[in-house]
């Protein structure tokens, strides 16, 4: 009888507990279904460079990072001292996806605030972005050696998430090489 | 007050009227479809849901993100691209996530099914509850325990004190 009593409590705190759970989550952050599938192929024009072209199949044989950013973007404004600092310690290569945004004011954006990146390519349209999945820049795609996509970050990286995520994580690949 | 032969409040007007074409001007780039496609482009956009704003469908949205795929969304029609295809683009690009319905499979089992049984489980229950109740009704007084009653009803007239107990 006494223990009948508790069992509207009980069912009380599963949904506390349950509820408590999805407050710590992050709505914004959803699953990508491009985990662990090819990445979708690309050819696009180089930021500041004429006449010259990225393709997904030139970076084929190393694990990159693909960072997708503009120059309108305020939370990549946040982002961007982190990616000089992973970028001065040359683990990967990072390309840069200029997600829909003016080559002029992203050159202005990248001699502000430094340049980490080896190269940009400018999806001035954003096809490629819609390929990728994009939905909140800044993203940041782990590429491995075949072309594969290991891991996604959704927003802005911070020295914490690189260091404790996205580097083990680009260690693991190298070793797997 | 005239202002080069019209009046300020019509200038006004055209001035909003000519801001207002600007704005549909992005409609007329859009791929044009006929009435059907229309019609598909509609039920389509309205079933998928924008990333950005997550709580309205690309329909609905303005967001940059949304435009981009009504525009992609307009072009696949175009090109007579079935609903069935137009879907598994969306999908294979930002997850069921983007479908209002999501399809029925392992991971949205409890989605769907669960409502159902929940309303099962409390019809089921609310039934039960009724059944128990009925069975466990006070049995009827026997003559002692009217006597016990009157007892302690005490001074009362025993005609209007027993009449609650009958």
């Amino acid at each position: 009888m006494k223990l009948k009593a508790l069992v509207p409590l009980a069912a009380f705190l599963c949904l506390v507990v349950f509820l408590a759970i999805g407050l710590t989550r992050d709505p914004r952050e959803l699953p990508s279904p491009l985990i662990d599938k090819a990445a979708p192929q690309f050819r696009l024009p180089v930021l500041g460079e004429a006449d010259r072209f990225l393709s997904l199949a030139d970076m084929r044989g190393q694990v990159w990072l693909l960072n997708v950013w503009a120059s309108w973007c305020v939370a990549c404004r946040e982002e961007h001292p982190v990616l000089v600092r992973f970028a001065q310690q040359n683990v990967v290569p990072l390309i840069g996806l200029n997600y829909k945004d003016q080559a002029d004011q992203a050159q202005t954006w990248l001699r502000e605030g430094g340049n980490p990146y080896v190269m940009s390519v400018m999806d001035a349209n954003g096809r490629v972005g819609i390929d990728f999945g994009v939905y909140g820049v800044p993203e940041t795609f782990l590429i491995d050696q075949d072309g594969k996509i290991r891991h996604k970050h959704v927003g802005p990286l911070t020295d914490k998430a690189m260091r404790e995520d996205l580097l083990p994580r680009i260690a693991k690949l190298k070793v797997a090489s | 007050v005239k202002l080069g032969g019209i009046g300020v409040k019509a200038r006004t007007f055209l001035f909003i009227m000519a801001a207002l074409l600007g704005l549909n001007a992005q409609w007329v780039v859009a791929q044009a479809l006929d009435a059907q496609q229309e019609a598909r482009f509609v039920h389509l956009a309205g079933a998928l849901r924008c990333l950005v704003c997550q709580n309205q469908s690309i329909l609905e949205s303005h967001a940059d993100l949304a435009n981009d795929l009504k525009v992609q969304l307009r072009e696949m029609l175009a090109a007579g691209k079935s609903d069935t295809d137009i879907n598994d683009y969306m999908v294979a690009r930002y997850g069921d996530f983007v479908l209002y319905e999501p399809p029925l499979k392992g991971g949205t089992v409890v989605l769907w099914l669960g409502p159902a049984v929940l309303l099962i489980a409390t019809l089921a229950g609310f039934v039960l509850a009724l059944r128990r109740r009925k069975r466990s009704a006070p049995d009827p007084l026997d003559e002692a325990d009217r006597n016990v009653a009157r007892e302690l009803l005490g001074a009362r007239p025993q005609n209007e004190g027993a009449d609650s107990l009958k």
